[in-house]
């Protein structure tokens, strides 16, 4: 992840991934990097702290389970504050991306 | 609630690393399981992955910064610092030495300061005492008062050192003359007897 990656979007990016299912550490990394073709590669360096946010904000929650091909994992889901935080986070996300965008196409 | 988080993951904190290691284990196994499916070979495939996942230790130390309170840290430090100044006793005793000498004497100037600059005088109104030295005559005290209106009260003092004789030792002691505002320019009364009126 970029230093200079706006703060708190991986968060939401994590929860965007989270609110389609429950998902692993691993997995939330690779839907993220597929989704975007490549142009967002989480390192584990920044995901497992943003994980760790979103588990002391209650936005996630965290159980040891059992993967598609049978590997002991630890799943995240999201919970309702967590959904909740999710659509606010999308809200602020779009005002700040036409704001850039207004100022990056006044000539 | 995340103070209730928080206090809950300081008392399990072992259960916490023992969690985050065992996942970040198994987030390395899976890329490289991945790789492996992809054809790379085996001893490739975890070298790679171990090189994806980036240093292990320091994902683990940003992911407990993230519970810790501020004051953890704080004693952590102290405790650090302790330390390494145990461990070089010759720096330890030249920063205690520094230290001491540079409080030291910032105490004693500003003790100077304090008295000497700082701390009013303990009379009525210090701000409002002017002290004029002129040749020591009652009549220019006098004419001060009269032909000026520059001060309220204008109490004069005539300091000078006399004989007091009546002790079989005789002794050199500082007299002041002064006049009847003195007592009132200053805001003082006497200790014995009463003053001037």
């Amino acid at each position: 992840m970029e230093p200079d990656f706006l703060p708190g979007t991986l968060e939401m990016l994590i929860l965007q991934t989270l609110s389609r299912g429950t998902n692993h550490g691993y997995g939330i990394a690779q839907h993220i990097q597929q989704i975007s073709n490549d142009a967002l590669k989480i390192g584990e360096g920044s995901l497992y702290p943003a994980l760790q946010r979103l588990l002391m904000n209650d936005y996630v929650i965290a159980e040891w389970g059992v993967s598609e091909n049978n590997r002991r994992a630890r799943f995240y889901k999201i919970t309702a504050t967590g959904r909740k935080q999710l659509s606010q986070e999308k809200r602020k996300f779009d005002a700040l991306l036409v704001g850039i965008a207004r100022v990056m196409e006044t000539p | 609630m995340k103070l209730w988080n928080k206090i809950r993951n300081l008392l399990d904190r072992e259960a916490f690393d023992r969690d985050l290691r065992e996942e970040m284990r198994i987030h390395r196994e899976m890329a490289e399981e991945k790789l492996n499916q992809l054809g790379t070979p085996k001893e490739e495939a975890r070298y790679a992955a171990m090189r994806a996942f980036g240093n292990p230790s320091l994902a683990q130390e940003a992911s407990r910064l993230e519970w810790t309170f501020f004051f953890e840290s704080f004693f952590q430090d102290i405790g650090f610092a302790i330390r390494m100044l145990r461990k070089s006793p010759g720096f330890a005793a030249v920063s205690v030495l520094t230290l001491a000498l540079g409080i030291g004497t910032n105490t004693a100037i500003f003790s100077v300061i304090n008295g000497v600059l700082l701390r009013p005088l303990p009379y009525k109104d210090p701000q409002q005492i002017v002290v004029m030295k002129e040749n020591e005559s009652l009549p220019n005290v006098i004419d001060v008062q009269r032909q000026t209106n520059a001060f309220s009260v204008g109490g004069a003092i005539n300091a000078q050192p006399m004989d007091y004789t009546s002790d079989p030792e005789p002794l050199q002691i500082r007299v002041g003359l002064v006049n009847s505002r003195f007592f009132e320019t200053l805001g003082v009364a006497s200790t014995m007897g009463r003053v001037l009126s």
